[in-house]
């Protein structure tokens, strides 16, 4: 028995070919029933086809018949238009009377139409094939069983072309072109004038100016702690910088980032100042092809060794770099140049930098064993903590300090190993071999990569793990290699003031004894005086170092301002930044309610965290004369989501000048964030591991949260005082109570909070892990694990290994898993 | 116990063919009142059951408890005279449980031997109860037999009476302490059928049936010889190109050809999807009375037989989709590509 499904079963389009004579008997219904619902489905479709034909041409009548009405055609375009009438008509006729439904078609309609399980169509399946044998009889018998009870016309009623609404449409198009009056489609010039503009009208007409949307009203709860804390960061950076320009630039950036934390611009505002501090920066527009110019001059650096110190004649508006600083960036035999794009021009200079402060407070640490003995114990502490620091300052200071001291010729001996050593070490310092080890490495590496197309497996694993090692030593050490020239520059010095002293000490042998007493005291004079030498050069590098990062660290928080703001214009709309945001514009009125009621900060719990700014803003409104002097300014445009309006203060019409006001209230409001940042451990240029500190770092410095206060000086409830049109309590506070009391609350609060299993069902997750830290499984605090997790993610965004567009993502993370209890 | 063979008989004429076609009709319609005289409702279920016998392919029942998928088999296994076994599916049940053990025996000369005793698997109809609750290693030794109808003990093969029919049962509730089949072996499932919940009108019946004093008997109505006539039968039965091009569509559709597929699967049905397929379409057809297997009993069959085989991905576990839903997709969209 063959099986229809057996290789000789059509493949392509079924139902075709030609019946046995022999079988036809055998399908007389089914065929009977086929046919006729072939021929129905036939006329149906050529109505169809031919209605469609007919509606078509009749739209192209319609607009041939305008066209000719109008006398926008000529005689042969008209002869055009009758062949595309006619080349239409005749179509639909062709496609009416040509395309019938094939075989198959008819057959599956009959069979679903009239229930019949696919009987029609195995049975016309099992005929094409010639199949004769009892189970196609059988089946064939089924089948025109159940045919003879079909009823076709019942299958497929004649139904209404689909189209026939859009002929009788057409239809009437054509009627309508055909005989409507035409005057309305007179030429233009042929029209009346229009009655001239009146001005009113005009402006009646004009859109309506776009609404005032602050930029502070697009950014999220976190995105305003970011600005608060950049802010501050900035206020400290600004205070230590001593550059002109320098300090001009961050001023200016950092009104920027006032103006949009306080609300006073808006997005495009806010980037156009941006764009233009950019282009104020030198340093951001610099290509980078001018380091690797620098570099051709090769020794450049050590010409400028003998420029005065308060020389600023070559250095870089933006970042107080100077020439001699920044060659030693450019040298081609640079190892870290192997590692390509991984560290930019800013990554390197702030390596160069950690370089210099690691080089001298290595060789410092090392010289401090040779010190004299007359050096007493809290002078050693200084210095071993300046080293700690790497601070370049306070060694400086600790350098004349010691200066100052009288010596004696035992001591002028000591000082003379202390310069010796300390040389030494800056020597061993220059260029370590290590670098120059693995650099070589993947340099050459990479060019049997580049010549040979392609590396071993091995080979390759050893590039990366070689690639990996060297930033690894540049991560920890900084980029030596790099500040070869400036170490080389100290060192000169130190060497120099040995040699001479050591000549000197000879030369004494063959003097009187009264000869030799006065060639030692000019000695110690002359010790003293390289000491001082030593600590204005290591005070200048600490001056171009502090100078360079202060550039850095506000490059990269306008990066960060810039990136937040065009963030916050592409996702505003349904995102969850809008939902926060205005979550914390209802927050921001019912804060202003309360003012208004009179219970601000009585409530307040201390050291609470997250909330804090918004609690202490109750207590601002403490301060009626303030509020109501910023009552007067009178914006209510500009603050549409204020809180109640209240009643103009006291001294609300001291003054008229907006601007002045504005400054003096800058000015107050910059006094207090110092004075209550002066009880707070501030930011240092110059110092550290890292160039600028890491969010994490300024969240626990206190950076952009306004300290707890304990509502001890709560607002008089003077809601009255309340600002017309200022948003109600929208300003962060500032609470009066120290801050590192408050702090403290606050990390003790939080490190006894617990929370309560739901329902006994056991400890919670904070429980379980404050335990476990207590039994030892945990063997670093989170809180250093952190710390060093989020330097190193720190480092990777200022190197811009990470794309911009990511780096919010990844701050945000260190930020939401910073710690907060405290083991 | 009767191992059935199938006869070899000469190609039935057309007058035979249909009478044998008529009598296979009514005595499928008096097996399924028979087992209606004990399982209401549940058609879907019945019929599924009904044709994994006769196509010799096996039947995963997934239902809570007290659903009578048990009493289902035993009414099956009471209908058609067959030998019937059940094994209670627990974690400490051994291979040797199912299959047998080879034991020291005293024959009847006193002298000592060993001598293989088989186990419950040696029966045509075996009910697999909860399955999942048994070690993989115990569940590969059932499925091992049902894939090649015999089993292998100490070096020596044992054939299993023909027709040898599985139905396995598992708890979707109670996951705690289960090893859920892997989908090889899910593979050897001909159907996987959901039982239902019963409606109220059933349940009504349930009561009047149950709980009474006097027992529901069930008659036999089909012999093992018979079963194996008709499934020797329903081979034969034809089955035009575009029925098998349509289950052929189904389980391409379910390799992430069709979107619903390329959303929520993460792996397509097997080949033996297709067969289930075309051999459960013909038998559908058979038990109808037709003489040709359609679209129809296609799309019929294609939840029980492709809803163990396809494997659904994340998003659809995200989504509350099951495979039942995803098939349904599937075969809306085939139904839709060939105007079916």
């Amino acid at each position: 028995m063959t099986d229809p499904t057996a290789s000789t079963a059509p493949s392509g389009p079924w139902l075709v070919g030609r019946i046995d004579a022999a079988l036809r008997p055998r399908l007389a219904e089914v065929a009977a029933r086929t046919a006729a619902l072939r021929r129905r489905l036939w006329a149906q479709a050529a109505l169809d086809r031919l209605v469609l034909a007919l509606a078509a041409a009749s739209l192209v009548a319609s607009v041939a018949a305008l066209l000719v009405r109008t006398g926008w055609t000529t005689a042969e375009t008209d002869a055009w238009w009758l062949t595309a009438l006619g080349a239409l008509l005749a179509g639909g006729a062709l496609a009416a009377l040509l395309v019938r439904p094939g075989l198959g078609t008819a057959a599956r309609l009959l069979d679903r139409r009239g229930g019949g399980a696919d009987r029609a169509t195995t049975a016309w399946a099992l005929a094409l094939l010639g199949r004769d044998d009892a189970w196609a009889r059988v089946q064939a018998a089924q089948a025109n069983a159940w045919a003879a009870n079909i009823d076709v016309p019942a299958l497929a009623p004649w139904r209404r072309p689909r189209l026939l609404p859009g002929l009788v449409v057409g239809t009437a198009l054509t009627l309508a072109a055909a005989l409507a009056p035409t005057r309305w489609l007179e030429p233009l010039d042929a029209a009346p004038a229009p009655a001239a503009t009146q001005p009113g009208l005009a402006l009646a007409t004009m859109p309506p100016p776009p609404a005032f949307e602050s930029a502070r009203d697009l950014l999220t709860d976190t995105d305003l702690d970011m600005l608060a804390a950049d802010r501050e960061l900035l206020d400290d950076v600004i205070d230590q910088t001593e550059d002109p320009a320098v300090r001009t630039w961050l001023e200016s950036l950092r009104e920027v980032v006032t103006d949009v934390e306080e609300g006073r611009i808006d997005r495009t505002t806010a980037l156009s100042r941006l764009d233009e501090l950019d282009k104020l920066d030198p340093k951001a527009q610099r290509p980078r092809g001018k380091a690797d110019d620098q570099a051709a001059q090769g020794e450049q650096g050590a010409a400028a060794d003998n420029q005065p110190a308060g020389d600023n004649s070559a250095k870089d508006p933006a970042t107080g770099a100077d020439a001699a600083d920044t060659a030693g960036a450019a040298d081609p035999s640079d190892p870290l140049s192997t590692l390509g794009k991984e560290f930019d021009d800013t990554a390197r200079e702030a390596m160069r930098d950690r370089a210099v402060r690691k080089a001298v407070s290595d060789a410092l640490a090392e010289a401090e064993k040779a010190l004299p003995k007359g050096v007493d114990d809290s002078a050693k502490d200084e210095l071993k903590k300046a080293v700690k620091d790497g601070d370049l300052h306070r060694m400086s200071r600790w350098l004349e300090k010691m200066a100052e001291r009288d010596m004696s010729d035992k001591e002028l001996e000591g000082w003379i190993k202390f310069a010796e050593k300390f040389a030494d070490k800056l020597a061993d310092k220059k260029i370590p071999k290590r670098f120059e080890k693995l650099a070589e490495r993947v340099r050459r590496l990479q060019k049997k990569r580049r010549d040979q197309g392609g590396l071993t497996a091995a080979e390759q694993r050893r590039l990366k793990d070689s690639k990996a090692s060297l930033r690894r030593l540049a991560r920890e050490q900084g980029d030596m290699p790099g500040a070869k020239h400036q170490v080389r520059r100290l060192e000169r010095g130190s060497r120099q003031a040995v040699d001479e002293l050591r000549r000197q000490q000879r030369a004494m042998r063959r003097m009187s004894k009264a000869e030799r007493a006065k060639e030692q005291a000019a000695m110690r004079k002359q010790m003293q005086r390289r000491m001082r030498q030593a600590a204005d050069e290591l005070r200048r590098q600490h001056g171009r170092q502090a100078n360079r990062q202060a550039g850095r660290i506000g490059r990269s928080r306008a990066r960060d301002l810039r990136e937040t703001l065009e963030r916050s214009g592409r996702r505003a709309g349904g995102s969850r930044e809008d939902f926060e945001r205005r979550a914390r514009q209802q927050r921001t009125a019912r804060a202003g309610q309360q003012g208004q009621q009179g219970k601000p900060g009585q409530q307040r719990q201390p050291g609470q965290q997250g909330k804090r700014g918004q609690r202490g803003q109750q207590g601002q409104q403490g301060k009626p004369g303030q509020q109501g002097q910023q009552g007067q300014q009178g914006k209510p445009g500009q603050h549409p989501k204020a809180g109640q309006r209240g009643k103009p203060g006291a001294q609300g019409g001291a003054g008229d000048d907006a601007a002045a006001r504005a400054a003096q209230r800058d000015a107050q409001r910059r006094r207090e964030a110092r004075l209550n940042r002066s009880l707070k451990k501030r930011f240092k240029l110059g110092r550290g591991k890292t160039d600028a500190p890491s969010r994490m770092e300024m969240m626990r410095r206190g950076y952009g949260k306004e300290q707890p206060g304990g509502g001890s000086k709560p607002g008089d409830g003077s809601g009255g005082q309340q600002t017309a049109g200022k948003p109600g309590g929208s300003r962060p506070g500032k609470g009066t109570a120290p801050m590192g009391d408050g702090q403290r609350e606050a990390l003790g609060a939080a490190r006894t909070e617990r929370v309560k299993g739901v329902q006994n069902d056991g400890p919670s997750v904070k429980q379980v892990f404050v335990d476990v830290a207590k039994r030892g499984f945990a063997r670093q605090r989170w809180e250093d694990l952190h710390t060093e997790y989020s330097e190193v993610a720190e480092e990777a965004l200022e190197s811009g290994r990470v794309p911009p567009g990511r780096a919010r993502t990844v701050r945000r993370y260190y930020e939401l898993i910073r710690p907060r209890v405290e083991p | 116990m009767t191992a059935a063979t199938p006869a070899a008989a000469p190609p039935l004429d057309e007058r035979a063919l249909a009478e044998a076609m008529e009598r296979i009709a009514g005595q499928l319609q008096s097996l399924r009142a028979e087992i209606g005289k004990v399982i209401v409702g549940q058609q879907p279920v019945v019929e599924g059951a009904v044709l994994g016998l006769l196509a010799g392919g096996h039947v995963l029942l997934e239902g809570v408890p007290g659903l009578g998928k048990t009493r289902l088999v035993r009414a099956l296994s009471d209908a058609v005279h067959l030998d019937f076994a059940r094994v209670q599916f627990t974690p400490d049940l051994m291979p040797s449980d199912i299959v047998g053990t080879t034991m020291l025996v005293d024959d009847e000369g006193g002298a000592r031997r060993f001598a293989f005793q088989k186990g419950p698997v040696f029966a045509h109809i075996l009910l697999a109860d909860e399955i999942n609750r048994a070690t993989p290693k115990t569940q590969s030794a059932l499925l091992e037999a049902m894939q090649e109808r015999s089993v292998t003990i100490g070096g020596q093969s044992h054939t299993l009476p023909s027709p040898f029919f599985v139905m396995a049962t598992q708890n979707p509730l109670e996951m705690e302490g289960t090893y859920p089949l892997p989908e090889a072996q899910l593979d050897r499932f001909m159907f996987k059928l959901h039982v239902p919940f019963p409606s109220r009108a059933d349940l009504h019946e349930i009561v009047a049936r149950t709980v009474r004093e006097a027992e529901t008997e069930v008659g036999a109505v089909l012999s093992g010889e018979e079963i194996l006539e008709i499934r020797k039968l329903a081979l034969g039965l034809p089955i035009a190109h575009h029925v098998v091009d349509f289950a052929i569509r189904l389980i391409e559709g379910s390799h992430g050809s069709l979107k619903p597929a390329e959303r929520y699967l993460r792996a397509g049905a097997s080949p033996r999807a297709v067969q289930a397929l075309i051999l459960g379409s013909k038998l559908r057809a058979l038990v109808d009375g037709r003489a040709n297997a359609s679209v129809d009993d296609v799309k019929a069959l294609a939840k029980p037989v492709m809803r163990h085989r396809v494997l659904l991905n994340f998003d659809a576990e995200a989504d509350g989709v099951d495979t039942g839903d995803v098939v349904e997709q599937i075969v809306a969209e085939v139904s839709a590509q060939v105007g079916a």
